[in-house]
């Protein structure tokens, strides 16, 4: 299989191997959406005291399929005097923008579809595709609910975009790298207590509140906020164009919180024994500052045992989802919990609250590590604690 | 938000987020479902549950309680009722020729049965309604006694019994029919479910003239023997006697008959 593959030309490599992720992406993505959505709705319903979809299939676990068959048989309505170009493509770029997320994630050691060496600044920039598409729809749809919805969406996402990428530079100072599995590498050396969600735990929150934002979830959901806009930039869609919103709004839930998992909670890495002890060893070592010879021990120890086998890639597969549902659960559990804010204090808390915070995360995590590095090398014999936790930011 | 406020409102912010997510968490997790499957399972209704108005029965003599008194057409705010009635003249009674309510506009708001004076209709459980045809919906009299016969009981016939203060809308529950209350023990009463296409017999003064003449005298026998029998001796002779049933419809429609109060 292998000699085969090699035997082929680069250029029928290129197109072969790119046709097989896209499908693989594509199939991933359709697969999240059928989950999230029945997560959803399921998760709603006992949050409510309720039982949720219950008629099709086992306890209803099927119906999301059905949802997708009534849509794709469902008339389609066109308004009049729509701009009709926009209105067309704005839920396919939208689409196409949430499958693009994960196209970067690194399900395990090199098991990832395309290993951009950008990775974070291509989520940003993909992410700019999916204003652009609910503005699109917004302005295209010619009715005011859809404007005023895309107009919040727009600005909302604008703002956000930039106190997320903020929230990250944090785990990029540490890693030393843009590349997604360079950092996830870099936690997996790191062990499972110096994943970078314990030292950069202040990025981590506000990633969390900035992505919810970003994905236009509740608390957030100003851009399609039922009560006060119809349904905001797709009021005056239908049938399968609407479903490409809705699948766009969970494939992309399911690609942030995967990329989430990826960023702070090590990604394909699990607690396992061997993640656990090389934690454990990292922080005898004070992570590198304070080497002694018990927690080197302990150290190559927990590496040895969790390298890097076939085996493995189906246990990262396991751990990357297991942690990209948690995330899932985490946003719908919020979404099912709090009231939504106004316009003006998510405009307060993304540009006099996260921004300060992030850019405060980034100088917190330069300092740290600035004297982490300085005191690397010193001869201390007497290593306290507080010392060795100086060096989670090494 | 000032900086001394900075920190402080970001943790009680936090805090109050948590303790809803708590709360929503014990929701999800420990409180069970309160759905009732419902065309598997059907919950009980409440007591001042308020279904279709329906006809009660005296079980005691087997006569329909109502008296044609058309104060439930009066009060009915959507004008759905609608009673029609002659005057029996030998009994100077009013006899209730139809009492039909659309159950397409009802609006199920109980006002009929507060203005019955005699404590003849009654907000019936039954809510199950829906017919695929809406000229349907219209509930004719044998429909409404029929719904009623559950809510019926053998009254004993006292001068208060027809002026009770009890609420009419508590009479779901003193009720005390029983199976053996509950059977058509006088025979016009709880005819099965019409069938596709029924064609309902017309009511005496709704008959062609030329029909009349032979359908009145049947009804007349059927349903008023005794009314019958006390007039003959009155009445000299025969011919007499047979013509006066006979009489009685030429002379109704312009007297007494058409008060179909609350047209729809």
């Amino acid at each position: 299989m292998v000699a085969w593959w090699n035997s082929l030309p680069p250029t029928v490599q290129v197109w072969l191997g790119g046709i097989l992720k896209a499908s693989f992406i594509l199939v991933w993505g359709l697969l999240n959406f059928a989950i999230c959505l029945m997560l959803e709705r399921k998760l709603s319903a006992w949050i409510q005291n309720r039982v949720g979809p219950w008629r099709v299939g086992l306890w209803g676990w099927i119906q999301p399929i059905a949802d997708l068959i009534k849509l794709w048989v469902k008339e389609y309505i066109q308004p009049n005097n729509v701009d009709r170009w926009l209105y067309l493509i704005a839920p396919f770029i939208g689409f196409i923008s949430a499958n693009l997320v994960w196209l970067i994630v690194p399900f395990g050691d090199k098991l990832i579809a395309t290993d951009l060496e950008i990775g974070i600044i291509f989520i940003a920039a993909v992410t700019g595709y999916d204003v652009i598409a609910t503005f699109m729809a917004g302005w295209g749809s010619n009715n005011k609910y859809s404007l005023l919805g895309a107009m919040r969406g727009a600005a909302q996402m604008i703002s956000y975009e930039i106190t997320m990428v903020m929230s990250v530079i944090g785990v990029v100072m540490m890693a030393g790298s843009l590349k997604l599995s360079d950092i996830v590498l870099a936690q997996q050396e790191r062990g499972f207590l110096g994943w970078f969600l314990f030292p950069q735990v202040i990025g981590f929150i506000v990633y969390l509140i900035a992505s919810l934002a970003e994905l236009n979830r509740a608390p957030f959901d100003l851009a399609e906020a039922e009560q006060e806009l119809v349904a905001g930039h797709h009021t005056e869609y239908s049938g399968m164009r609407w479903a490409m919103f809705m699948l766009a709004e969970y494939i992309h839930l399911a690609a942030w919180s995967a990329i989430a998992a990826t960023l702070f909670l090590g990604g394909w890495s699990g607690p396992t024994l061997g993640q656990v002890a090389a934690g454990l060893g990292n922080v005898l070592n004070g992570f590198g500052a304070f080497v002694n010879p018990v927690g080197s021990a302990v150290l190559n120890w927990g590496l040895a045992v969790s390298g890097s086998t076939v085996l493995n890639w189906i246990a990262g597969v396991f751990w990357l989802v297991l942690k990209t549902y948690f995330f899932v659960f985490l946003a719908m559990w919020i979404r099912w919990t709090l009231p939504r804010v106004r316009i003006d204090q998510l405009m307060d808390l993304g540009w006099k609250f996260l921004l300060p915070v992030s850019l405060f995360n980034i100088f917190l995590t330069g300092t740290l590590r600035y004297v982490a590095v300085a005191f690397d090398g010193l001869p201390i014999s007497i290593g306290s604690f507080t010392m060795r936790l100086l060096g989670w930011w090494l | 938000m000032g900086v001394t406020n900075f920190v402080g409102e970001a943790w009680r912010t936090g805090k109050s987020i948590v303790t809803g997510m708590k709360i929503t968490f014990q929701e999800m997790m420990f409180r069970p479902a309160i759905t009732v499957f419902y065309p598997d399972v059907r919950d009980e209704v409440p007591p001042w549950f308020r279904g279709i108005p329906v006809l009660k029965t005296d079980l005691r003599t087997g006569e329909y309680k109502c008296t044609s008194c058309l104060q439930c057409a009066q009060a009915c705010p959507v004008n759905v009722i609608t009673i029609e009635w002659h005057q029996d003249p030998e009994t100077k009674k009013k006899v209730n020729d139809r009492f039909a309510i659309d159950m397409s506009r009802c609006m199920l708001c109980n006002f009929c049965v507060e203005a019955c004076p005699f404590d003849s209709l009654v907000m019936g459980y039954d809510y199950e309604l829906s017919k695929v045809d809406p000229e349907n919906l219209v509930f004719e009299f044998e429909d409404l006694l029929r719904l009623g016969l559950k809510y019926s009981k053998a009254e004993d016939p006292g001068p208060k019994a027809s002026r009770s203060t009890t609420p009419p809308w508590v009479f779901h529950e003193l009720t005390n029919a029983t199976e053996d209350d509950i059977q058509d023990v006088h025979g016009y009463l709880g005819r099965p479910p019409l069938p596709k296409g029924y064609q309902p017999e017309l009511k005496p003064q709704f008959r062609k003239q030329e029909e009349a003449p032979e359908a009145k005298p049947a009804a007349e026998a059927a349903t008023k023997p005794e009314a019958k029998a006390e007039a003959k001796p009155a009445a000299e002779s025969e011919a007499k006697a047979e013509a006066k049933p006979e009489s009685k419809p030429a002379a109704e429609p312009g007297s007494t008959d058409g008060e179909g109060a609350g047209q729809p």
